[in-house]
């Protein structure tokens, strides 16, 4: 078991965000956390990379339990080493390069050689077509090519999970389709994921289970066939016969 | 033709220019250690430990406020009076104005830490950067790039004040020019001296002060792209 999240309790002052999330994630599975805006699954994710301190339950990342009470940053920047993310609003550091982004955290945090990060880092690039790009600057790009570069940026890490936070949120509708195609591409390497998303035919097409999420907690989870075409739970018909009635 | 004194000036010249040099090395002392110490402390403002916060912003307050004029007599004859010492004008000088710089960029460098966006404290956090890494390789050089207009602005208000640096005696340009414009004033009662002494400071500091506000305005053009 790669992931497992026990009874994860969270609350902003008198907001319960989190009531009890419990799941299990395997090696290369691929999940797609789905539900409405404010249901908690972007701080499910955050909690999970310690973005976000938790009040209750455990999340255990290969059998080692990652989150403790208090937890200093130290802590989490080790975790941190093996869990990458990916952010909406991609979040590139403005004052380098394309390249210096993706080679900062290899060479800083894992001590790699600078030749042997850039190595990495042009095979990325080349993997996502952005090779072309690599001594640009962020504000160069355009919104889908930035975040093409900061999926890179958190495979340059080689992580054991990548955590993608509507990720394709903040795009025009012709580029979420060059992003998602990235995010297919890194499934089809056999890395774990956790998508959050709303972009439900995309959700469909590469999860392997689909968490369903409301008010803060897990109401269904399924495989994507079975969520998609015949939900098991009430509020997952609802919800997904108000996304542009996608259920047939 | 009335006497303008111009010959005098130019006698005096190197007199002139000694009296100068000091004033600018005071200011550009002040300067580095402020940089430098600034950065520093402004990082130690953005700390959540309220009494450390409290003690910087009232040091920051005082120096702000009370004008460094007064800093310069409370140091000269407060040092000598306490450890019953010859105090250095130089040094004091240098150590006044240190401390207003250090203070000034200290609460530019919180202000503009803190105004950073917090994404850019999250996705360093995520790559797994240390805190260090994260202030060194992220932060700060975002902070550098911004902060350089004003410190250019703050390093003219600091040549332009190094002047009162006369007050305790210290030997700039101030002061070598009225010693100069007494003696010619001795000998020669009639002469505009005076005018011309300080049409002629004015010109020092304009020759100094303008290329500084110019590279500053283009600082802040390049800024503004990032």
């Amino acid at each position: 078991m790669l992931l497992r999240v026990k009874n994860l309790k969270k609350s902003f002052k008198e907001n319960v965000v989190l009531d009890g999330v419990s799941y299990d994630v395997e090696k290369g599975e691929v999940i797609a956390i789905l539900g409405r805006s404010g249901c908690g699954k972007s701080t499910l994710l955050r909690c999970i990379n310690g973005l976000e301190q938790i009040e209750g339950g455990e999340i255990y990342l290969n059998e080692t339990l990652i989150t403790k009470p208090n937890a200093k940053y130290k802590h989490w920047s080790e975790v941190r080493k093996k869990i990458g993310m990916v952010f909406q609003s991609y979040d590139l550091f403005p004052h380098m390069n394309v390249l210096n982004n993706i080679i900062l955290g290899p060479m800083k945090v894992e001590k790699r050689s600078k030749a042997d990060a850039t190595k990495e880092a042009l095979k990325l690039l080349e993997r996502v077509s952005l090779l072309e790009k690599k001594l640009a600057y962020p504000r160069e790009l355009s919104g889908g090519q930035k975040q093409r570069v900061a999926i890179c940026r958190a495979l340059s890490m080689n992580p054991e999970i990548i955590l993608f936070d509507e990720v394709t949120a903040a795009l025009d509708p012709e580029m979420v389709r060059e992003v998602l195609d990235v995010i297919k591409g890194v499934k089809e390497q056999g890395l774990t994921m956790i998508v959050v998303t709303h972009e439900m035919a995309f959700a469909e097409k590469v999860a392997d289970k689909i968490i369903f999420m409301e008010n803060g907690k897990i109401l269904e989870i399924n495989t994507p066939d079975k969520f998609f075409h015949s939900p098991s739970t009430v509020e997952a018909r609802r919800f997904l016969n108000l996304s542009d009635g996608y259920v047939q | 033709m009335r006497n303008l004194g111009i010959d005098y000036i130019i006698k005096a010249f190197p007199m002139i220019i000694d009296g100068f040099a000091i004033t600018i090395k005071i200011s550009i002392i002040a300067l580095i250690l402020s940089i430098f110490l600034g950065f520093i402390i402004g990082v130690i403002m953005t700390s959540k430990n309220k009494l450390i916060n409290v003690v910087l912003k009232i040091l920051l307050e005082a120096f702000r406020l009370i004008h460094p004029l007064i800093w310069l007599f409370v140091f000269f004859f407060g040092v000598s009076y306490i450890f019953n010492i010859q105090t250095d004008n130089i040094v004091v000088s240098i150590v006044v104005f240190t401390l207003w710089g250090t203070f000034e960029i200290g609460d530019l460098v919180r202000s503009y830490i803190q105004s950073l966006p917090k994404s850019q404290f999250e996705s360093s956090a995520a790559l797994g950067l240390t805190k260090t890494q994260m202030y060194i390789y992220v932060l700060l050089p975002q902070i550098i790039i911004r902060i350089t207009p004003s410190i250019v602005n703050l390093a003219t208000r600091l040549i332009k004040t190094t002047t009162l640096v006369f007050l305790i005696g210290v030997p700039e340009v101030l002061k070598v020019s009225q010693n100069i414009i007494q003696v010619v004033y001795n000998s020669n009662p009639n002469s505009y001296i005076t005018l011309t002494m300080y049409l002629f400071l004015l010109f020092l500091y304009f020759i100094i002060c303008y290329p500084l506000s110019l590279f500053s305005k283009y600082l802040e053009k390049k800024v503004s792209a990032l």
